[in-house]
């Protein structure tokens, strides 16, 4: 790794590339809790969390070829997140969220997690599981990231144009589900 | 609920849930993976056997495109969403593959393009409807 304090993660993949480890750890430090945080927002179960977030790191490094730097690593990252995540839901085929009837069950295996969280959290959390995939996805990176337009747009692949009418649509749904 | 108020909340969403995922020991199994698993996995037999499961569903499904047996109006075939489904798993190779392997009649339509609606007169028009309605 570079004596750069703090290389860019542009640097970090090539000193990775160029077989440096700890530039993959750093970039694995730097991102996971990030990953996990939207994995989970966007309805993975708290206890698969680590498990998602460690396999979406494991394809995004054997894909590193597929990155070119068009979109951040970060939103890059996420995508392979999400499409992880839309795969497990596919596979399991239903929904992992928490219905919003089910947020008063505790679960005891899970006591960081779902059991954890505040009842505002379990309601968001329910209610942004039954946007439509898009409006999720924008609605998250937006909110949590604070990523903007162009860049929601180039990670998910489609326009800043209808990124921004897709957040205006979480909004307005989330609005109307948590009176 | 305000819109700040929702994006304050949601911000926060998923803090507990991460607080607990130790960075380092992702890395660690992260590399360990990567040095275990190398990128140009070797095809095996496996993947060879669900590759000839998807030309013979291919086949099956060109067969039953060819002659339809009446599905209800506005209803997928079942075969075709299987084909489709088993092709996922198929390279752009092997789906090249597989195109040039089809016979050239499978690959045209069942039946030639009609003449355009626009030359019909009023009857043919009728007499087209009534053959669509059954």
């Amino acid at each position: 790794m570079s004596d750069d304090p703090t290389p860019s993660d542009a640097a970090l993949v090539a000193a990775y590339r160029s077989g440096d480890q700890r530039a993959a750890t750093e970039l694995v430090c730097r991102h996971a809790k990030a990953l996990g945080r939207y994995l989970y927002g966007a309805g993975a179960p708290a206890g698969a969390v680590e498990d998602l977030v460690q396999e979406a790191l494991f394809r995004a490094f054997r894909a590193l070829d597929s990155w070119r730097g068009e979109a951040s690593f970060r939103s890059w990252l996420f995508r392979i997140g999400s499409n992880l995540r839309k795969d497990l839901y596919r596979r399991e085929g239903k929904r992992i969220v928490l219905p919003i009837e089910d947020t008063d069950v505790t679960d005891a295996s899970d006591p960081e997690g779902e059991a954890g969280a505040s009842d505002m959290e379990q309601r968001l959390r329910a209610g942004i599981g039954r946007l439509p995939r898009l409006q999720r996805e924008v609605f998250l990176l937006r909110a949590q990231q604070g990523m903007e337009y162009e860049e929601i747009s180039t990670a998910l692949g489609t326009t800043p144009g209808a990124a921004r009418v897709h957040y205006h649509h979480a909004v307005k749904r989330l609005k109307e589900m948590m009176e | 609920m305000t819109e700040e108020e929702l994006l304050q909340s949601a911000a926060k969403l998923g803090e507990d849930a991460v607080s607990g995922l130790d960075e380092q020991r992702v890395a660690r199994a992260v590399l360990e993976r990567l040095a275990s698993e190398p990128v140009a996995t070797p095809r095996r037999v496996g993947s060879t056997v669900r590759w000839l499961a998807g030309v013979a569903a291919v086949a099956a499904a060109v067969l039953l495109l060819v002659k339809p047996p009446t599905p209800p109006p506005g209803a997928a075939s079942p075969a075709s969403l299987s084909v489709l489904h088993e092709l996922d798993d198929l390279s752009a190779s092997e789906l090249q593959l597989l195109l040039e392997s089809m016979p050239a009649s499978a690959a045209a339509p069942a039946h030639p393009d009609p003449a355009p609606l626009d030359e019909l007169d009023t009857k043919s028009l009728e007499r087209l409807l009534r053959s669509l309605e059954g």
